[in-house]
């Protein structure tokens, strides 16, 4: 082989080389990064109860009245867009939407227990997100049935009840 | 002592040399005189932390890749950009929820290149503003970025 026929061939050689070089090269000039959240779900609750007070009027039960006495008391509540609430009263074994639970006033004089069934209802359905602006209306009821406070003794009675709220899984 | 190539078998040499490389080679060297991802960075993936929707926090992820330029000079002039495939060229946007999410959630991208070598480390890191998924869908959402390098 001449020299020149050996110098043709390994110019063309080494420009080969680069060329598949360069092709690799370009295949590098990008690349692809996955990525990925996640958003839970989630419920809160946006403000306190006010008092409620369970009564016929006038802020009284009528010991002799065969209707039930009753009251309501609203909060605010958000929950993750599309999910709906349940909730859980003074820590009860079990969760619900609605969630009911009977639970004992205790007279200030008299220390008697009269029960009571509270009951707090997503009355504004499922959430549209936790940002301001999306609050939803919680009811609780409380509802205490002739039966009970037919027997009671005359006295006020109170309790505080803990709500919970968490997203329905 | 280097001996002058003058004949015109030389020259014709040389010349065919020169075509040849013109022809195959100088491209090739044109590409080399630029920036690359380099092997084991051409892909990755970023898992942002929980989107807690509560408390709504910005939220910021960061992936580091390697690159190389070659000559190290072209990291003076080398522009690195990025697409998402849900987004666009401005903002990245994360898709999915259960139900569908159908505004999707905005992130920003950032790109910054450290370092004092021909190889050096390229860092992105994306943010979500809390206000972005504060109302999102709960779910998985996910988005691919594809990073371009030129030259």
């Amino acid at each position: 082989m001449s020299m020149r026929i050996f110098k043709n061939i390994l110019v063309g050689a080494l420009a080969l080389v680069g060329l598949l070089a360069g092709e690799a090269f370009a295949q590098a000039t990008s690349a692809t990064v996955t990525v990925s959240a996640v958003v839970p779900k989630a419920c809160r609750f946006y403000s306190s109860p006010a008092a409620m007070v369970i009564q016929h009027s006038g802020g009284l039960i009528d010991p002799v009245s065969v209707a039930n006495a009753t009251g309501t008391s609203t909060l605010s509540y958000r929950c993750t867009n599309t999910i709906s609430p349940q909730f859980n009263i003074d820590s009860d074994i079990t969760w619900g939407s609605p969630k009911t639970r009977t639970v004992n006033l205790v007279g200030a004089v008299t220390a008697a227990n009269l029960p009571a069934d509270i009951t707090v209802t997503a009355t504004g359905g499922a959430g549209t997100g936790l940002g301001a602006g999306n609050d939803k209306t919680a009811t609780i009821g409380g509802l205490i049935t002739p039966a009970n406070f037919g027997a009671a003794a005359p006295d006020t009675y109170s309790k505080t009840v803990t709500i919970d709220i968490q997203a329905i899984p | 002592m280097k001996r002058l190539r003058t004949s015109p078998a030389a020259i014709r040499t040389t010349a065919g040399a020169c075509i040849l490389a013109a022809a195959l080679g100088c491209a090739t060297g044109t590409a080399f005189a630029a920036c690359e991802f380099r092997a084991g960075s051409t892909t990755g993936s970023i898992a942002f932390p929980l989107l807690d929707p509560v408390t709504a926090p910005n939220v910021t992820a960061a992936i580091q890749l390697n690159v190389r330029c070659q000559p190290q000079a072209q990291f003076a002039i080398a522009q690195w950009t990025w697409s998402s495939a849900n987004g666009g060229t401005s903002t990245g946007q994360l898709a999915g929820g259960t139900p569908v999410y159908a505004p999707g959630i905005a992130y920003s991208v950032g790109i910054a290149v450290a370092g004092s070598s021909a190889n050096r480390t390229l860092t992105l890191t994306l943010q979500i503003a809390g206000p972005n998924y504060t109302n999102a869908s709960a779910g998985s959402y996910s988005d691919v970025l594809t990073l371009q390098v030129t030259p």
